[in-house]
């Protein structure tokens, strides 16, 4: 399962699509939040500065007025206390967005005689209602609206305070200093309410939840949606960090604790330059990540949809392409196991693929071929090596292995034996009654082994044979055989022939010798000759070949010894010739045995000779003993009384 | 079996050495008919170190001068060893090729 085609192709092409798509997916989410939250940040941060601006707007108004009134007392210094009064009471009355003003003198500036002025004028029902300050109970120099811009020396807001008056007003004031003759002159205040400045403020919305609130410098809540904590706890109580930069004036977007519900928010703070105030919007955390973490949740959702789509579109993929891959691997193994007849059919798109099946049907069929003219060749060389075999059984048949009946002969004894090198070979002998006093008999020999040999072979001793009793002269036997070889012949194949005709009545020998070894002529007592004399060239050489006659008389108990050369030119494993004369002292030895003991003496001999080396051209022999007539049998061994009966020596 | 040749003007000296027998025959016959082919016609076979010679061998000269016989060729052996000869003489194939006993007289009966 493993090492499957499917299971790997998936996991390598879809391990990487999946980490891949996994990858883009989350990297995206987080990117679309922090998109989200970049928004938020400056779309809270212009809300919160709008909001700013226009508290700002109203408090520098205000504080216009004041500007004004400290460079009238610098330019226009008013004689007496009535003129003043009368400006100061006409400045409060056209601007019905201050609440008050009042305008303090150094002591004695004023006037050297008197130490206190301050005259103050501010809205009552609706109307500018006017108070001295400058008496000793209040005793204005000690408050820290003149004492600290003074000191200072340029114009300062105080920090909201409520009014003394009794409301719940929350006010501020700003003071502006002026100077009288290069020095110190007085202060001249404005004092605001900042009740609608505050609820404009407490009437903003975020959201479901959000809310806004405004700090003093002191960080003290102004403007806050649960009324109670104003101008009673702070924002540093709160979250520190969060009141340490609105109270030095900056502004931003951070996480903080909410001071309303002490719960997790973000917060886009302005400031409020006019008043050093600061405006802080609130968006409880979980609703702004809310908005951001649905879009990332979509995105994963969407991502987890489309990954379980890719996969299964590769799983799918992957199937359609290996199966049959697959289909093509199950089916090579059972052809593999035997199954040549297997079809194999199913189609597919993927060329690579039709290919293989279109190799692996083809590779089938041939095997399947191959299969069939191989077993159809084994058979065709078993029925050559079994035609072989009968054709050997004919070529011996051939060949007479008793002396043939017709042959047949009180006054020899003949025996002889042929050992093909192959299945069949290219000696050949024979012998034959040409009438009642005269056998014919021959050994030859083929040029070459097997079958081309063994089929010149019969072709020859046929000829021979129905030439035999046609001539008396073993010479024109063979030329005339000679003739008919050479005709129509153009191969190379010659044959030797030796042709012997013997008078069985006078031991006479006729013979013709073309080109075969000279017999030997062995007597009882182990006397060897050979029969000399050349015949004539080889049968099938040379068609204008010339052939003649040797006689030699033959004494009874002699007995003749033809052979070929397979039987010289055996080899030993020292590839030394058995030689003629080796041959010779064998039948020296055996001289006196029966023909049939003869041979079976020499062909032993042989076997010892050659031990174990390969038999390399075809051996016969043949032993042909005249016992003679009972007219000439006086010197015969007394064996050849018992040889008289006709027995037929079996070969 | 060696076989090394020689030119001598039209004349081709085939040199053979070792045994003539079953085994190497076939590619004796083979040679003597691809220069047959070739269109030599005048042929010494040198002798003078051949070992042995059987049917084999025989069959490989005689195809060659039947080949060679009805286009005017002709093949002269020369310094024959004594039972080469022997198998020569044996057969009776002394009188269908001719057997000098040197080689400048094999070549002397071309000219």
């Amino acid at each position: 399962m493993r090492a499957s085609l499917a299971f790997r192709l998936i996991l390598l092409v879809g391990a990487p699509a999946v980490t891949l798509f996994l990858l883009v997916v989350i990297l995206s989410s987080i990117r679309s939040r922090e998109h989200v939250m970049a928004e938020t940040e400056v779309s809270s941060l212009n809300l919160a500065r709008y909001h700013a601006q226009r508290l700002e707007t109203v408090l520098d108004r205000a504080s216009v007025v004041a500007e004004m009134i400290a460079t009238e007392m610098e330019i226009s210094p008013k004689r007496n206390e009535e003129i003043l009064n009368r400006y100061l009471g006409g400045v409060v009355a056209s601007k019905d967005f201050i609440y008050g003003s009042c305008i303090a003198f150094e002591p004695f500036t004023f006037d050297p005689g008197k130490e206190l002025v301050a005259p103050y004028f501010y809205w009552k029902d609706g109307r500018p209602e006017f108070v001295q300050l400058g008496n000793p109970e209040y005793n204005y120099p000690r408050w820290d609206w003149y004492r600290l811009p003074k000191q200072a020396d340029r114009p300062l807001w105080s920090e909201p305070y409520f009014d003394e008056g009794g409301g719940e007003t929350i006010m501020i004031t700003y003071s502006v200093p002026f100077r009288k003759d290069g020095a110190f002159g007085g202060i001249a205040t404005i004092d605001i309410a900042m009740s609608e400045l505050t609820s404009e403020v407490e009437e903003i919305r975020v959201g479901k939840r959000g809310y806004a609130f405004v700090i003093s410098q002191q960080g003290r809540f102004l403007a806050f949606p649960e009324k109670s904590q104003i101008m009673k706890r702070s924002l540093q109580e709160f979250d520190m960090a969060l009141a340490q930069r609105m109270t030095a004036g900056q502004e931003g977007f951070v996480h903080a604790r909410g001071p309303l519900r002490m719960e997790s928010v973000w917060t886009a703070f302005a400031p409020i330059r006019a008043g050093n105030l600061s405006l802080a919007i609130v968006y409880p955390a979980d609703e702004i990540m809310a908005g951001a973490f649905r879009l990332q949740r979509e995105l994963l959702l969407l991502g987890g949809v489309g990954l379980l789509a890719l996969c299964g579109a590769i799983i799918v993929i992957v199937r359609s392409i290996s199966r049959p891959i697959s289909q093509l691997a199950q089916a090579a193994q059972r052809v593999a196991g035997g199954d040549l007849d297997l079809e194999i059919s199913h189609q597919t798109r993927t060329a690579e693929v039709r290919h293989l099946t279109d190799a692996f049907r083809k590779m089938t069929s041939d095997l399947k071929r191959r299969i069939e003219e191989l077993r159809s060749a084994t058979a065709a060389r078993e029925r050559i090596e079994g035609e072989l075999q009968a054709a050997r059984k004919i070529q011996m048949s051939i060949l007479p292995r008793d002396i043939p009946v017709e042959a047949e002969r009180r006054e020899i004894r003949m025996h002889a034996h042929i050992q093909p090198a192959r299945e069949v070979g290219g000696d050949f002998y024979d012998a034959h009654a040409v009438d009642e006093d005269s056998l014919a008999f021959w050994i030859g020999d083929v040029s070459g082994k097997g079958v081309p040999a063994a089929l010149y072979m019969a072709v020859t001793t046929t000829l021979v044979k129905s030439h035999t009793a046609g001539h008396r002269s073993p010479a024109a036997v063979l030329s005339t055989v000679n003739r008919e070889l050479c005709a129509n012949r153009t191969t190379g194949m010659f044959v030797t022939l030796f042709y012997g005709l013997l008078n069985c009545r006078t031991g006479a020998l006729v013979y013709c010798n073309a080109g075969h070894y000279a017999p030997f002529v062995v007597s009882r007592d182990g006397a060897r000759r050979r029969l000399a004399g050349r015949g004539g060239m080889a049968l099938g050489a040379n068609v204008n070949a010339r052939y003649n006659n040797h006689e030699v008389p033959l004494q009874p108990g002699e007995m003749v010894f033809c052979f070929t050369d397979g039987v010289t030119e055996a080899l030993d494993a020292r590839r030394a010739f058995y030689d003629e004369a080796r041959l010779e002292e064998v039948l020296g030895k055996c001289a006196a045995l029966d023909p049939a003991e003869v041979t079976r003496c020499v062909l032993d001999d042989l076997r010892a000779f050659t031990g174990s080396v390969e038999q390399a051209d075809d051996i016969t022999v043949l032993a042909l003993r005249y016992c003679g007539t009972k007219a000439n049998a006086a010197g015969n061994s007394p064996e050849a009384d018992s040889e008289r009966t006709a027995e037929i020596a079996p070969g | 079996m060696q076989i090394r040749e020689e030119n001598h003007g039209d004349t081709l000296v085939t040199i053979v050495e070792g045994h003539l027998d079953s085994a190497t025959a076939g590619e004796f016959e083979t040679h003597l008919l691809g220069r047959i082919e070739e269109g030599r016609r005048a042929f010494v076979v040198d002798c003078a170190d051949l070992d042995y010679i059987n049917s084999a061998g025989l069959k490989a000269f005689l195809i060659a001068g039947k080949k060679l016989e009805p286009i005017g060729g002709r093949i002269v052996l020369c310094a024959l060893a004594t039972n080469v000869q022997m198998v020569f003489e044996l057969t009776g194939f002394d009188n269908l090729f001719t057997i000098k006993a040197s080689r400048a007289e094999a070549l002397a009966s071309f000219s």
